[in-house]
């Protein structure tokens, strides 16, 4: 049995780099300037500049949240980040430069994007690279554009949406995207429109000191159905990078929304990220969430059920090994009768990784009938790991139904004695038992992503019980 | 002069702990008026706690162990957050060491206000020598509207020693309790703690277990029956320390009228405390449009050797349940009545019978007052 833990950057394929080569690339500190420049480099119409600068100005102001993980939150240094680095980018494959060509190749970006994307969005730094979609799709009215286009196509329907779910007051990250956000995804589904395939959207951070802060806004009008996508990794630098973006999203009467990240961030990117969702009359909104790199998660995505009969569904999984810490989980706000929620997370904490669940449930009075369902399940390797679960139920409604279970434990003797007593090593075994226990997770990804994760998740496991 | 003079802003203590990690001053905090205003005109009761026993079940200790006692509880595990209303205990409230010696008879403390704008800090440390079995119960009740009690219970549980405590805490509508509990359980020490929480005004219970022997076991039982008005906030830690400890801690909630209850519960398994198990149930029943209830029950494991678990249940009434008993021709009204005084009763199964009785008479009354 190996006495060392397999961690994830020693073995993380996506951790390599490419020379620094951008069209622009800001100093390094954040104030006023900043602020402006980037809005002028992106010829932004005078309301989002004032967005951007109120933002500034109450990023300024607000304390560090209390929660998490306080010793790294606090040992940010926002003088030294770079906000924005604009890399050169083409709009079909053959002019985005070699480069970074061969970044997106490595990922298989291109190759996924022929088999089961029905479009596809690159983000390299600070803005989108490559951007592409299926003509059928393009045909139906269905609009996925990188977030700094839409603003110039669609400035109305941006307006109207733009910071309505999350405002830029929510909390100290979100405040810090709203004033130097960058790139990101728009996507608008027509009314009754169902994208039958995947939308996909990758980002890469490759600067050193690099803040990433991208911003996402889904609009489902009524009865239409979307599945976006997201992938992250960067390269392994002693120098840690931040990314804070922001992801909003609208389900209008009767729509669909559901949003996978697979978050594979390598360990030095603090991965701050502000998710929320508003769901209106009998709407879905559904989170899968995955994070299985970063150095510190701090991510809890949100359901706000505003009609009645809205659904929301979050799953989220984590894996922590040495030196990191997931502090991810979930949070719905029934604000309206007869809506349901489920939430399920799955951790495992192993070497000396921190695996944290923080979830939040509220009813507010005459929200009439709301069932919500949590389950926190939690899975330890190794002495010095450590798991919390921090979750807060606020009812102000006596017709609610809410149950919440949470379980730690570490790999059952049995379970193992009896894989090994069939032939399988160890490592194996656990891989087969870990697998299992996410399998709630892998079974709602897409076939190409759930066997990747199954694969992650041995190379995790490697030595990893004892 | 005033009793608070020369103590810390109730106002600031209270502004400053809202957002402490593990607990929240949520609902205490809405009436940091009306407690600042007891406090800045309140006066020292003129009699300390009462006591009813026997003096061969609850002694003082030998003024020769006396210090050794003392000593004993100068330990951290019996420190209390530096605050209102611990230096409210320091500064004016004398110290009363107990030794229960594990007769048959049950002793009983009584910690009440006798009128108002009383403000009652009590200071109790009880001792068991090791391989005893007791059982004791604590009564704090701030009977009288616009009075306050500051009470710092300290219990330690010796070695193979086992200890039944139980603890009533209520206040009259306008009073209000501020309970704090810390025990300490040395190897093979158990402690059954039975628990009930049943303000009219503002009640405050925090108790905090810190298993530091190997084996040490905790079994809790804490009702809260919340009508009217009331306030009530809990705090509940069980802390490993050790190795095969276990704590079982349930604890059910009625919250009725315009009342407000919050649980705030940790489970800590601290590193090297092999093969523990926690597990911690919070039940609660919501039984009116304008009651609230919150939880936040909370797990920090750092050791893998753990099995640990909570679950959290906050609804009304279960309809099945009441259409059997509705079937069988018992009105809605009783029927309601009926399943939340089984509830207690199954709830207290473990306690001795006469204290049993005696906490389910207090309930049944206050069950039969709520409006449903």
């Amino acid at each position: 049995m190996k006495d060392n833990f397999t961690t994830i950057n020693e073995d993380y394929k996506y951790g390599f780099s490419n020379p620094e080569d951008y069209l622009y690339k800001a100093p390094a500190g954040l104030n006023e300037d900043v602020v402006r420049a980037i809005s002028a480099m992106k010829h932004e119409p005078e309301w989002m500049l004032e967005f951007r600068l109120k933002s500034y100005k109450k990023f300024m102001e607000m304390p560090m949240p209390w929660w998490g993980n306080q010793e790294i939150i606090n040992a940010i240094d926002f003088s030294k980040i770079h906000y924005f680095v604009k890399a050169k980018g083409g709009t079909t494959w053959d002019d985005v430069p070699t480069d970074i060509k061969d970044t997106f190749e490595k990922l298989g970006i291109p190759e996924a994007e022929r088999k089961f994307l029905g479009g596809v969005t690159a983000q390299y730094e600070s803005e989108v690279v490559y951007h592409s979609m299926k003509k059928e799709f393009a045909d139906q009215g269905i609009v996925f554009l990188d977030m700094d286009s839409a603003l110039k196509e669609y400035p109305e329907l941006v307006k109207r949406y733009f910071g309505t779910v999350i405002p830029f007051t929510d909390n100290k990250f979100a405040a810090l995207n709203s004033a130097v956000w960058s790139g990101g995804s728009f996507i608008y589904v027509p009314k009754g429109t169902r994208v039958d395939t995947p939308l996909q959207a990758y980002f890469r951070i490759n600067a050193k000191n690099m803040g990433q802060f991208e911003r996402t806004l889904i609009i489902a009008d009524e009865a239409s159905d979307v599945h976006y996508i997201e992938g992250c990794t960067a390269p392994s630098y002693s120098a840690d990078s931040l990314h804070a973006a922001v992801v909003e999203l609208v389900a209008l009467d009767g729509a669909k929304i559901r949003y996978s990240t697979i978050q594979n961030w390598s360990n030095n990117v603090l991965n701050l990220v502000t998710k929320r969702a508003a769901a209106y009359r009998n709407a879905v909104v559904e989170w899968v969430d995955g994070n299985i790199g970063s150095k510190l998660t701090m991510k809890y995505p949100a359901v706000l059920l505003k009609g009645e009969g809205a659904h929301g569904e979050i799953l989220t999984v984590a894996m922590a090994g040495n030196g990191q810490h997931q502090d991810s989980g979930a949070k719905v706000f029934h604000l309206a009768s007869n809506t349901t929620s489920r939430i399920i997370s799955k951790s495992i904490s192993k070497g000396k990784g921190r695996a944290s669940y923080r979830g939040w449930v509220k009813t507010i009075p005459g929200a009439e009938n709301c069932v919500s369902d949590v389950r926190c399940d939690a899975l330890m390797f190794g002495d010095e790991s450590r798991s919390d679960t921090y979750p807060r139920m606020e009812i102000y409604e006596p017709s609610t139904k809410l149950t919440h279970e949470a379980t730690v434990s570490r790999v059952q003797d049995d379970q193992l004695f009896y894989l090994m007593n069939r032939g399988l090593s160890e490592t194996e075994a656990s891989s087969l038992i870990v697998n299992g226990f996410l399998e709630p997770f892998t079974k709602e990804l897409p076939m190409e992503y759930a066997v990747e994760l199954n694969r992650l998740v041995a190379l995790e496991m490697d030595g990893s019980i004892g | 002069m005033s009793l608070m003079e020369n103590n810390m802003s109730i106002q600031a203590d209270l502004e400053r702990f809202p957002t402490r990690l593990h607990e929240d001053w949520r609902y205490f905090r809405m009436k940091k008026d009306e407690l600042k205003k007891i406090l800045d005109k309140g006066q020292l009761p003129q009699s300390g706690s009462r006591a009813s026993f026997a003096d061969a079940a609850l002694r003082h200790p030998e003024s020769a162990s006396r210090k050794e006692a003392e000593a004993l509880f100068r330990h951290n595990a019996f420190r209390f957050q530096e605050d209102t209303f611990s230096g409210l205990v320091q500064d004016y409230a004398t110290p009363d060491i107990l030794v229960l010696q594990g007769t048959s008879e049950v002793p009983e403390i009584v910690i009440a206000t006798e009128k108002g704008r009383e403000v009652h800090p009590a200071d109790v440390r009880i001792l068991l020598n090791p391989g005893v079995t007791a059982e004791l119960t604590v009564q704090v009740d701030a009977a009288v509207a616009d009075s306050f009690i500051s009470a710092e219970i300290r219990v330690y549980i010796p070695e193979n020693a086992s200890l039944k405590l139980n603890l009533s805490s209520s206040a009259a509508e306008g009073a209000f309790a501020m309970v704090r509990t810390r025990v300490r359980l040395a190897e093979n020490a158990k402690l059954l703690f039975s628990n009930l929480q049943a303000p009219a005004g503002h009640v405050r219970s925090e108790a905090h277990f810190d298993l530091s022997g190997k084996d040490a076991g905790l079994k809790l039982h804490q009702a809260v029956i919340a009508g009217g008005s009331a306030i009530n906030d809990t705090v509940l830690k069980a802390i490993h320390s050790a190795p095969k400890t276990t704590s079982d801690m349930h604890t059910i909630t009625y919250a009725a009228g315009k009342s407000r209850s919050s649980l705030n519960g940790l489970i800590h398994v601290k590193p090297g405390s092999e093969d523990v198990g926690a597990y911690q149930q919070a039940k609660n029943y919501i039984l009116s449009p304008k009651a609230f209830s919150v939880g936040y029950p909370q797990l920090e494991i750092e050791n893998q050797n753990v099995s640990c678990s909570h679950g959290t249940t906050m609804h009304s009434f279960d309809e099945n349940q009441l259409f059997y008993l509705n079937a069988r021709g018992i009105p809605s009204e009783q029927a309601k009545r009926m399943i939340l005084k089984g509830n207690l009763d199954y709830f207290f199964r473990r306690m001795n019978e006469p204290q049993k009785k005696q906490f389910l008479k207090k309930s049944y009354a206050i069950i039969d007052a709520l409006s449903i």
